[in-house]
């Protein structure tokens, strides 16, 4: 997977040097190598620091830690908690969702659960950690300053439309 | 930049304290170690990530970042950029890189939000985890509740940018 990512990463720049080198020459080219090549010195320390980051979070922050949390918490507790816990949780979707599955069948509600996911996906810290050094900090702030409220917002808004998570899906329903 | 850099490592080394302290040395090593492994795994992309980012720098003038995705664009660059979110798939050590490089090349501040919100909630590659895990009901809802976000979001940047 990270191995075919890097070979169409090579290609797609071979292509631009290629193009950078016809359009504009060697100086076309070696500016652009350049400008690359600066930015990513500039962002190498900060990625560093932020890969640190997130080994720690994912020996703090747990499965279980998760599911202790997410328990049998319901009302406006449950979903600050499930908002929390989706904004804490380390890893992608490969992670998250199959913690969101064993919520699920743990019996949680579905604001809780809706404010999980969306907290994973609007207003995560490990997200954050990367968009800081990769974004810049004015488009990161805008971002989440503008969205970060949304995970409770709209899990109050699920949990009045479907009170009761969707229940398992349909070929594992009786 | 030097301020985040310092922030970031202030932020590791308090890590660091509270994993000694909550889960002991031994696993706050092994946590260390695991972001090292991640960084030598996701490394690799940032060169050619980067080196993308420079190319496209030189060889995309501003007036045509302006054009298509600047704030003047309106509108219409906001719809282009959701759409991109949606189908450009890449992890975001990837992504975010061109997204930036494109920002401080004349991309409003407007679009690329939409871009992140749009890619951050309905990218086409969380389907394939969330469909089979969660259900199409669940997928639909949460679709249904979020679709105008990234919309209203990026509206709104543009009127802060």
């Amino acid at each position: 997977m990270q191995r075919k990512t890097n070979t169409a990463l090579f290609f797609i720049t071979a292509v631009l040097l290629g193009y950078a080198l016809w359009k504009g020459g060697p100086s076309l080219a070696g500016r652009g190598l350049t400008v690359g090549l600066k930015q990513l010195l500039r962002v190498v320390p900060m990625v560093t620091a932020a890969f640190l980051a997130a080994g720690l979070m994912k020996r703090l922050i747990t499965t279980e830690l998760i599911n202790h949390w997410l328990g049998h918490k319901a009302g406006w507790r449950g979903l600050f908690i499930g908002w929390l816990a989706g904004s804490l949780i380390p890893g992608g979707p490969y992670v998250y969702y199959p913690i969101a599955l064993s919520l699920l069948q743990s019996g949680i509600g579905m604001g809780p659960l809706m404010a999980f996911v969306l907290g994973k996906q609007l207003s995560s810290l490990e997200r954050l950690l990367v968009e800081f050094p990769l974004l810049g900090p004015r488009l990161t702030m805008v971002r989440f300053g503008l969205t970060c409220f949304f995970p409770l917002l709209l899990a109050v808004v699920a949990s009045l439309i479907a009170p009761t998570a969707p229940g398992l899906p349909d070929k594992e329903a009786s | 930049m030097l301020t985040i850099t310092i922030v970031m490592f202030a932020a590791a080394a308090l890590l660091t304290l509270a994993a000694n302290k909550r889960v002991g040395p031994e696993q706050t090593r092994q946590g260390l170690a695991e972001g090292l492994r991640l960084l030598r795994m996701m490394g690799p992309s940032l060169l050619p990530a980067f080196l993308i980012v420079g190319l496209l720098d030189a060889l995309i003038s501003p007036e045509l970042i302006s054009a298509w995705l600047g704030q003047e664009a309106g509108l219409q660059a906001i719809v282009i950029a959701i759409a991109a979110g949606v189908l450009v798939a890449g992890p975001p050590y990837v992504i975010f890189p061109i997204i930036g490089g494109l920002f401080r090349a004349g991309a409003g501040l407007g679009p690329c939000v939409a871009f992140v919100t749009a890619w951050s909630i309905a990218n086409l590659s969380l389907f394939p985890f969330e469909l089979p895990l969660m259900g199409p009901r669940f997928t639909a809802l949460r679709l249904s509740l979020t679709c105008l976000l990234p919309l209203l979001a990026g509206l709104a940047a543009s009127v802060l940018g």
